[in-house]
């Protein structure tokens, strides 16, 4: 860490905070922390390896107990994992529950801009392209609605952008490594756009199509990560901002396709007779299924927004994008680093 | 540039939306069942004129009434609870936005909502005469109630006229008795699909309550986020 960072960035988040979180007084929307009293930033958060390191332990850690153990929650299709014992990992399991970001440090959302390596972004695309191996019997419904000739070409977009991570990460090594940096940024561009198309267009189809549009949604949030952290890596700033800004404005797009009651009263079972006290039942389980679901798509909204937000405040205190990657890549133990907003130092 | 931290606020109306149509699925569906059971009730009192002759003006009289009354009450509470909420959220966005805001208390959003359109429509006990009811309009206004958008309800409407055309038929010996009871069978099961599409599953042209009550959140939530 250069010197003059080492002054700004706190490697532990202020207890204040913390305990702001825990009572209410804030709250955390992807990377940052923000006063519920006033409506302003308190803080922003920036992952760090020894977070990936993290959540690459416990996303594939055998599974023995639940999540819930954790107080992480199970994801959508069902996985769990053991309740790893280890003081570091129990450490950072700690910290990410005291800022309720644990849910989404297993997601696909990046908690400022991503530094997770090739292996825990290739962990995560494996995941959500088991929801979408799990869709199987839909698949062709879904190739229809996105008119495209044979379901496995829908494949070939996680290919690619798995292929853009690992050179993502690839690049760290090389002696040269911008102009792959600037090749990774282009790819993901191409592949957010497409994954975007793909979302839009399934949400369009039906109000229940969210479960079908999610994996997409989820790989959509991995190549805006992708296309971010390239940017910021090859020191273009002025880039990654405006990448920042367009994934969040695509995910958001998203979103607002997005309403928990249409789909659940759309989901439910038609055979159901309404007047009953069945229906009821029935509309109450459908919402608390289709729950974590919206709220994934909501969490990855916020989280691309509060990155642009983490962005701006980086340019504002005159710190490069890459000097701030390297920070949080360079940082194995603690699982955030934290900047205070210059608005609240002055 | 556009402002990333609105995104925040606006998820919170969404939800607003999300958990008051929620909210009112569930009430609706409680009354819908409820007023089912109270209908079959006031069925097994019947005549055998009220059900073999002229069934539409059964529910008319007999079902509407009733339903529109409970329906008046909780509608009221699903948008007075809607308006609460919706307040508190948009004051509270208010004071961070540094955006000066008066929130009323007026209540005219709640007596927009009883100011409904009862007029007539096609439940019919003759075919011929439910043929010739005009299919009805929605009516939907809006009033403007702090910062929620209210409508007025477009109820389901009752053909009186089929009376007409079954009064031919009331010349019959049978006595009350001797209603065959599928006839009664098929008039509760009538009042039941009046019920459920007056409540909660109406047509596009009919709407039911909670298809309205649905509308009308997704344009207050649409009206809030752009104050917010």
């Amino acid at each position: 860490m250069s010197p003059l960072l080492s002054e700004i960035l706190l490697r532990t988040i202020p207890e204040d905070l913390i305990a702001g979180v825990r009572i209410g007084e804030h709250r955390v929307y992807g990377s940052i922390i923000r006063s519920v009293v006033t409506g302003r930033i308190v803080g922003h958060l920036q992952e760090t390896s020894g977070l990936a390191h993290l959540v690459g332990s416990l996303l594939t850690a055998p599974a023995s107990l639940p999540l819930q153990a954790g107080g992480l929650g199970v994801d959508a299709i069902g996985h769990a994992v053991s309740y790893v014992q280890n003081e570091q990992i129990k450490a950072g399991l700690a910290a990410l529950n005291s800022m309720q970001l644990a849910g989404l440090a297993l997601g696909t959302a990046a908690i400022g801009a991503s530094v997770a390596g090739f292996a825990v972004l290739s962990t995560k695309l494996n995941r959500v392209e088991a929801k979408l191996d799990h869709m199987q019997p839909k698949l062709q419904e879904i190739a229809r609605v996105l008119r495209v000739i044979r379901a496995d070409q829908l494949a070939s977009d996680f290919v690619r952008l798995r292929t853009a991570a690992q050179q993502l990460d690839e690049a760290w090594l090389l002696p040269d490594p911008v102009s792959q940096w600037r090749s990774v940024a282009t790819e993901a561009h191409f592949l957010a756009n497409q994954l975007h198309r793909r979302a839009f267009e399934l949400l369009d189809s039906t109000p229940d199509s969210i479960g079908l549009a999610e994996p997409f949604s989820e790989a959509l949030c991995l190549a805006v990560n992708v296309r971010v952290s390239a940017r910021m890596a090859a020191g273009e700033d002025t880039a990654a901002f405006a990448a920042a800004a367009e994934g969040a404005r695509l995910l958001s797009d998203v979103g607002q396709q997005i309403s928990l009651a249409k789909a659940a009263l759309a989901t439910m079972s038609r055979e159901i007779p309404a007047a009953s006290t069945e229906w009821g039942a029935s509309l109450s389980s459908t919402a608390e299924q289709l729950r974590p679901v919206v709220d994934g798509y909501r969490a990855r909204e916020q989280a691309a927004a509060a990155t642009c937000l983490t962005l701006a405040e980086l340019q504002r205190q005159q710190i490069s994008g890459r000097a701030w990657l390297e920070a949080a890549r360079n940082e194995a133990e603690e699982p955030f680093l934290c900047l205070v907003p210059a608005s609240a130092v002055s | 540039m556009f402002d990333f931290i609105k995104i925040f606020d606006r998820h919170e109306i969404d939800a607003w939306r999300d958990e008051q149509t929620l909210a009112a699925a569930a009430e609706l569906n409680e009354v819908a069942a409820y007023l089912a059971c109270a209908f079959d009730r006031e069925l097994n009192k019947a005549t055998f004129k009220e059900i073999l002759i002229n069934p539409g003006n059964f529910i008319a009289t007999n079902v509407d009434p009733d339903l529109r009354r409970a329906s008046d009450v909780v509608v009221d509470r699903i948008v007075e609870r809607a308006n609460r909420s919706l307040k508190e959220i948009v004051a509270h966005q208010a004071v961070w936005n540094n955006i000066p805001r008066e929130i009323t208390n007026d209540e005219d959003s709640v007596a927009a909502i009883r100011d409904v359109a009862f007029a007539a429509g096609p439940i019919a006990g003759s075919l011929a005469t439910a043929a010739a009811l005009p299919t009805i309009g929605v009516t939907t206004t809006t009033a403007f109630f702090g910062l929620v958008t209210t409508t007025v309800i477009s109820w389901p409407v009752i053909a009186m006229g089929a009376t007409i055309a079954g009064a031919g038929l009331a010349t019959g010996v049978l006595n009350a008795s001797k209603i065959p009871a599928n006839a009664r069978e098929r008039l509760r099961r009538k009042i039941h699909r009046h019920v459920i599409s007056t409540l909660l599953q109406g047509s596009a042209k009919q709407p039911s309550v909670l298809e309205q009550l649905t509308v009308l959140f997704a344009n207050t939530a649409a009206e809030a986020k752009k104050l917010s």
